[in-house]
């Protein structure tokens, strides 16, 4: 998923808003598109029942002696969910506000050495 | 009535089919060892009623025997050709998806309806019925979409073989762990990890378990780098015995975050190859082979926060709801 859609999205946006993109900043993006994809999996993907975890979690506790639905846990990876895409989305937005201000600092361009 | 034994029938029939498919692959290399595996898989999902705890037992050493003793083949499934598909893209288009999204559908809705409705009570057992309505809504979508778009008679369990052989033994893995965690508990190694926690962390409130299971969780997944092999070690530990039964916890609540504080670690550790290191490699990052890399920086911030975020959730949410 990352590397034939979200890097190359996300390279290509910061490039059509600040230029050219020195290697550190573009590696600094690929670095967060996987990481990105990463988080959105893992705490999204809870919240549908077909997934291995609540399987798991399912059959675990039954060998245990207790009975749960695998839609009772589903729903209770909501909560974090909706966390998670709080606080990475918050993290996002200060990270564009980061590349911003690498990108506009004197000398950082492609082709200036200071960019890595 | 359907019941959940109806769904293992179904997958043990879709498992004996990718059985007798690989044997008479020629271009998988592995075909018999391939045939035995799922073969196997089908043997239990059709009869594990029948074959006792002992039978199943040596059924799944023969499982692992097969899986370790070398990487199972991919073989050649006949089915549509690239030409074949862009067409009936192009004729559908948007349409394709919705048989995809029947299967969702289809397993909410009949969960509701077998809780609330008479007509669905009685078509639905009460027990696992989520897992029941899941089952039905992939038949239902599969049935909808071979009426639909006409693909050949085969291609089902060809295109299933295909994307089983690519995931190969890794797809038993949740249920392995879930019958190690059966393991654990009888042999109590849960107490034993318990006690030598305990002298970490003293578990003396109930925020004190939870924030032990959570770390625990994420530990014991940065080391091992899967958190399916945490959970059944850590919850046999101090998730059941503790944070459920001693401060009387909500079980499925408890489970739900302790697994996603789990994959906070995952988050953190260069172990989870398939996550964090593959994809560095694929992007070309300098600094790939580091044990921090790239990858691996970008999601610690919010894998720290996140894990933070899990224990206050499951402390604020297990003791005050619950079924």
């Amino acid at each position: 998923m990352v590397r034939p859609l979200i890097a190359p999205m996300a390279e290509g946006a910061a490039e059509s808003a600040h230029g050219a993109l020195t290697d550190k900043a573009r590696f600094r993006i690929r670095g967060m598109a996987a990481g990105t994809d990463n988080i959105g999996l893992f705490f999204g993907e809870d919240i549908f029942i077909a997934i291995g975890s609540i399987v798991l979690i399912v059959g675990f506790l039954e060998q245990a002696g207790i009975r749960v639905e695998a839609l009772h846990v589903s729903l209770w990876a909501i909560p974090t969910a909706i966390v998670a895409f709080l606080v990475h989305g918050a993290r996002l937005l200060m990270f564009d506000r980061q590349v911003k201000k690498d990108m506009a600092a004197p000398g950082a361009s492609a082709d200036a050495e200071g960019g890595r | 009535m359907i019941t959940l034994e109806h769904a293992y029938v179904a997958t043990g029939l879709m498992f004996a089919a990718f059985s007798i498919l690989s044997l008479r692959d020629p271009h998988n290399p592995t075909r018999f060892r391939s045939a035995l595996f799922w073969g196997l898989i089908a043997l239990s999902m059709l009869f594990g009623s029948w074959l006792g705890g002992l039978g199943n037992g040596l059924l799944v050493i023969a499982l692992v025997v097969i899986g370790a003793s070398g990487k199972l083949g991919v073989g050649k499934p006949a089915t549509t050709t690239p030409e074949q598909r862009q067409a009936s893209a192009a004729r559908w288009k948007n349409a394709l998806f919705v048989p995809a999204l029947m299967v969702p559908l289809v397993a909410v809705g009949g969960t509701l309806l077998a809780k609330h409705t008479a007509a669905g009570a009685w078509l639905i057992s009460p027990v696992q019925t989520t897992l029941i309505s899941l089952g039905l809504g992939c038949v239902i979508a599969l049935v909808a979409a071979m009426a639909w778009f006409r693909p050949p008679v085969m291609a089902p369990v060809q295109e299933g073989r295909r994307l089983m052989d690519s995931i190969g033994w890794a797809a038993l893995l949740p249920q392995m762990l879930a019958s190690l965690g059966a393991v654990f508990l009888a042999a109590d190694v849960g107490q034993v990890v318990g006690d030598l926690i305990a002298q970490v962390i003293p578990m003396t409130s109930a925020f004190m378990a939870v924030f032990a299971y959570c770390a625990g969780m994420a530990l014991f997944t940065i080391i091992m780098g899967n958190a399916f092999a945490a959970f059944p070690v850590m919850t046999a530990a101090i998730g059941l015995p503790i944070v459920v039964h001693q401060f009387g916890g909500d079980p499925a609540i408890v489970c739900a975050i302790g697994m996603l504080a789990g994959f906070c670690g995952t988050l953190m550790t260069p172990m989870a190859a398939n996550f964090n290191v593959v994809p560095a490699n694929l992007l070309e990052l300098p600094d790939r082979n580091s044990p921090l890399n790239g990858v691996i920086r970008a999601q610690l911030p919010t894998a720290v926060v996140m894990l933070f975020a899990n224990m206050l959730l499951m402390y604020f949410l297990a003791f005050r709801f619950g079924s």
